[in-house]
């Protein structure tokens, strides 16, 4: 019954466009029980939830721990400060170990590129991807096409355009996969440094040109661009960048009057996003965070349904 | 899989004619009431029974329930959520509110909608009403209406088909799974 293939969630590359329809329908559900005055269904009543983070995150982190709280579900946090990782144990006994306590599901965010499929090869929990490295953030995916869909109804034809450090983005790869699946269009935009051909084999079209890359877009998503990219090997300085790939009021009139601008969190204010843009009437930045939730619960309960029906 | 049809669209008419009498008797003197239909089955059969109760003079909230997320066999199969979310947009504390389903097989999906129901507030009274009821109790639960009853077996269910819903005609069939 569940959506997903595997019973893990690693990624939104190869997902069906059906797979991922189910998962946002599911998400409207959940957003519901969100936004009562009593948050709280039993629905994954006596499942354990570990949340493994290796890396600093705050809205991710809290965002699949509400969802949790809110499905009922027991939930548990590991950070890389105060546990064993900083004693030098390794990712595979990290997981064999939480394995042995019969957790049901493992979030996990890495700094590492596979490192969730890692964790999924070694333990019986689903595991669900909550970033790892340079490949996938799949549930930022999912927040951003579920954000986009319930503006417009459905994404095919829309064009949307993703700006910044592309290269180095799971949030840019993942937001390629689900919002091509939903019958987008989808523009990388970035300096040539953070643009190499290689990347149009996700299916999307590349473009060094801000003004170009965002005139007749439906939607801008606005990248934070890591300040140790900003060492002049990549990008010469972060006041450069702001001048030539930074959305403000004077950029904001190349764009359609109605388009939507995006930002997966957290804005570098004055940097890639002005405030006024940030703040504007045209920014579903909070959006993003509170469909964040509904998908992350929608996740947990797709893949605990799948863990359950293999144990019978 | 076979299916019997057990109503024509005028005694399924009737049957509703029934119910709604059934639930004006339980909610006599109640000044204002609430419906709640138990998705799906439960919501275009509510229309029709708001529709009725409010001819009749009372005043009627009607809300739908989807009791997915509150079943009890989570940890064998969650099912997909139904066609739509909850939407109970009235207060319930202190009101008289009636579940309604098409169908009470074994009280199961009932004992969910309670649940469900709860969680928006604490009503003086809450009732269960159905259109059919079948004699396969898994819980003690009893619908307080139910104009029919039907003999059926294990591995049969039953199925109320209203026009609001995309069918034909109104009907009430009984599904045989072949096994």
């Amino acid at each position: 019954m569940t959506a997903l293939a595997e019973r893990h969630l690693l990624g939104l590359e190869g997902l069906s466009r059906e797979a991922i329809e189910h998962l946002l329908d599911t998400a409207l559900t959940m957003r519901e029980v969100l936004r009562r005055s009593v948050k709280k269904v039993p629905t994954l009543r006596g499942k354990a939830v570990v949340n493994l983070f290796f890396e600093s995150s705050t809205r991710t982190r809290m965002s699949f721990e509400v969802a949790a709280k809110v499905l009922s579900a027991d939930t548990y946090s590991i950070s890389q400060t105060g546990s064993s990782v900083t004693k030098g144990e390794t990712l595979v006994d990290t997981a064999k170990n939480l394995d042995a306590m019969h957790p049901d599901v493992i979030v996990i965010r890495h700094a590492s590129s596979g490192a969730a499929a890692l964790v999924s090869r070694h333990t019986r929990a689903a595991v669900v991807n909550a970033g790892d490295g340079q490949h996938e953030h799949p549930t930022q995916g999912l927040l951003d096409a579920l954000t986009l869909r319930e503006r417009w109804g459905a994404l095919d034809g829309k064009r949307v355009t993703i700006v910044g450090d592309v290269l180095h983005s799971r949030v840019a790869r993942s937001d390629a996969f689900g919002l091509t699946a939903l019958g987008a269009r989808v523009t990388f935009c970035g300096p040539p440094t953070l643009l190499p051909p290689e990347l149009a084999s996700l299916g999307v079209t590349l473009a060094t040109s801000l003004r170009r890359a965002v005139e007749g877009a439906d939607a801008v998503m606005m990248l934070r661009v890591q300040n140790e990219r900003m060492d002049g090997q990549f990008l010469p300085s972060s006041r450069e960048y702001s001048r030539t790939f930074g959305l403000g009021l004077e950029q904001l009139e190349w764009l359609k009057p109605d388009a939507l601008i995006l930002h997966p969190g957290p804005v570098n204010r004055g940097v890639e996003l002005s405030p006024e843009v940030a703040d504007g009437p045209r920014s579903v930045i909070l959006p993003q965070v509170e469909n964040g939730v509904a998908v992350r619960m929608a996740v947990l309960y797709l893949v605990a349904a799948g863990h359950a029906e293999e144990h019978g | 899989m076979t299916t019997q049809r057990l109503r024509g669209p005028a005694e399924v008419r009737a049957l509703v004619g029934e119910l709604c009498d059934g639930i004006h008797r339980a909610l006599a003197g109640a000044p204002d009431a609430a419906l709640v239909g138990v998705r799906r089955g439960g919501i275009a059969l509510a229309g029709r029974v708001a529709a009725d109760l409010q001819a009749r003079g009372m005043r009627i909230d009607r809300g739908a329930v989807d009791i997915a997320l509150y079943r009890d066999d989570a940890h064998l199969a969650l099912p997909r959520p139904e066609s739509g979310p909850t939407e109970i947009e009235f207060p319930l504390d202190g009101r008289q509110v009636v579940i309604l389903d098409d169908v009470f097989w074994t009280g199961r999906t009932a004992r969910a909608a309670m649940d469900a129901v709860l969680d928006f507030g604490r009503p003086q009274r809450l009732w269960l009403a159905v259109l059919a009821q079948s004699p396969h109790r898994e819980l003690p639960i009893v619908p307080d209406v139910a104009p029919l009853v039907v003999e059926a077996a294990r591995g049969e269910r039953l199925e109320l088909r209203l026009v609001e819903d995309g069918h034909p005609d109104d009907e009430l069939v009984l599904v045989r799974s072949l096994r």
